[in-house]
């Protein structure tokens, strides 16, 4: 056999060996994701993982594949349904961290991931507002549904929430100036903000 | 017999004379780049460290929360000297609960040095340490989102352009700081404002944690300065990329041409008549 030809075996066989691994990579990437999905629908007590070592150095399945919003979206959504339903300090703690996902991924390059990231982070901002009155403000919330929409108009829940804040923002300052007119008191008596309630708001995700 | 005799060597003289300067030319080009490599190296091995990109108008926003060990006393005055070695232009912004404005955007980076000494732990001191006079008075609780708030609004007060946060914590929040810092965080990224963080001394609950919030890698503030080379200024120790692809370019032409354009050697023969 002419030297060449070995050398071109040699290295079809490197080719062929590096392309298997890679396909094997993608494979655990889409099953990862596979089993996230099915996590979040259970709504699982624990952390998504994702740190699975990849066959090739760096893992470039990941980095061709681009799965970082699709992750960090996932996530946040994950951490998002966790500070829902645990202690106020854990919820605090998983609001942020839901909250700095959907910041990211908010503001990423992939506009249907981005926009229901802001969808949730409007929601996040509602909730933030309604629990404590502590930093969030309904202004957030309609400013992140509005962002929402402008990157993806087919997001009909991002659509949803911001025509029911702004309506109840709305019947809000109506509510107010007829108090006004009446009493010269500013605000609701009972701390009611007339704003949608916790439940109305859609997180179809 | 070691020689072919040949009586046209005349002939041979220009070609022989061009594929001398050739391998002259590539052995030149490979000595030079050899010598940019070397210089290049050197340079930035001692060029000053920077936390921020050179480009940017850079903020710093220093925690001085009380609880502070002799270990984040060191690696905060290692910190800011690097910044004041520098020889770039930052603002400051000191905070604990409440933040104010300490240096306006600007500012030499020389002006961290009198502050670094601030931060000096005493010969002898005990593992745990006040906070620095003179913010030993309001440094019971973090409030990180105080400090970046501030950042943001002298952004806004000075029209910097091109800015760029550096917070250095030990990232002990208050959790009740969490929501409002979200809330910074979505400034941030609307405005495009690059943070930085500098982490001194965090557990690792606090460093997840932040990590997780900003989607970023924290850098570790430096106990000793010649730690900084892993610490955030990584860049500045690295081999240069283009004077080493001149130097691996010019040794495999050169190679390539001693390979297969290698002069050929003739002497003047003796008469044998």
């Amino acid at each position: 056999m002419r030297p060449a030809w070995l050398v071109a075996a040699l290295v079809s066989t490197a080719v062929a060996a590096m392309l298997g691994l890679f396909a094997a990579d993608v494979r655990e990437v889409s099953d990862r994701f596979d089993a996230v999905d099915a996590g979040l629908s259970r709504a699982t007590a624990t952390a998504p993982k994702w740190d699975v070592g990849a066959m090739l150095l760096h893992d470039p399945a990941r980095r061709i594949l681009d799965v970082e919003d699709d992750r960090d979206l996932r996530q946040g959504i994950w951490y998002f349904k966790k500070g829902r339903r645990t202690s106020y300090e854990e919820s605090a703690t998983a609001s942020a961290l839901a909250g700095g996902s959907f910041v990211r991924v908010g503001t990423g390059s992939n506009v249907r991931e981005a926009s229901q990231a802001q969808d949730l982070l409007g929601v996040l901002a509602y909730y933030g507002r309604a629990s404590d009155g502590v930093g969030f403000d309904e202004s957030d919330s309609v400013a992140a549904f509005a962002q929402a929409v402008l990157l993806d108009p087919a997001n009909d829940d991002a659509k949803f929430n911001l025509e029911l804040i702004l309506r109840a923002l709305r019947a809000e300052k109506v509510y107010q100036a007829q108090v006004k007119s009446t009493s010269g008191v500013r605000g609701s008596p009972s701390g009611q903000t007339g704003g949608p309630s916790s439940s109305s708001l859609q997180t179809d995700y | 017999m070691s020689a072919i005799p040949y009586p046209g060597t005349r002939e041979l003289v220009r070609p022989a004379r061009r594929a001398a300067a050739l391998r002259l030319l590539l052995a030149g080009g490979l000595i030079a780049a050899v010598v940019a490599t070397a210089f290049s190296v050197r340079r930035s091995t001692v060029a000053p460290p920077s936390f921020l990109p050179t480009d940017r108008a850079g903020i710093v926003v220093l925690d001085v929360s009380s609880s502070i060990t002799v270990d984040k006393y060191t690696r905060i005055h290692n910190t800011l000297l690097q910044l004041a070695a520098s020889h770039a232009r930052y603002g400051l912004v000191i905070f604990s609960a409440t933040a104010y404005e300490a240096l306006p955007p600007g500012s030499a980076a020389s002006a961290f040095k009198p502050l670094a000494r601030l931060f000096t732990p005493p010969k002898g001191s005990s593992r745990h340490l006040s906070a620095p006079r003179p913010w030993g008075f309001f440094s019971s609780v973090t409030e990180i989102s105080s400090g970046l708030e501030l950042a943001r609004v002298l952004i806004g007060k000075y029209s910097v352009q091109h800015p760029a946060v550096l917070l250095i914590s030990d990232l002990q929040d208050d959790p009740q700081d969490l929501k409002p810092l979200v809330k910074i965080l979505v400034g941030y990224r609307n405005a495009r404002i690059p943070l930085k963080v500098i982490a001194v001394s965090p557990s690792p609950k606090d460093l997840g944690l932040f990590e997780g919030i900003f989607r970023a890698p924290v850098t570790r503030a430096p106990l000793r300065l010649e730690e900084s080379s892993s610490a955030g200024v990584r860049s500045s120790h690295e081999v240069p990329g283009r004077p080493v692809a001149a130097v691996v370019l010019f040794a495999l032409l050169l190679g390539l041409n001693e390979l297969w354009s290698a002069r050929l050697n003739w002497r003047k023969g003796r008469s044998t008549a």
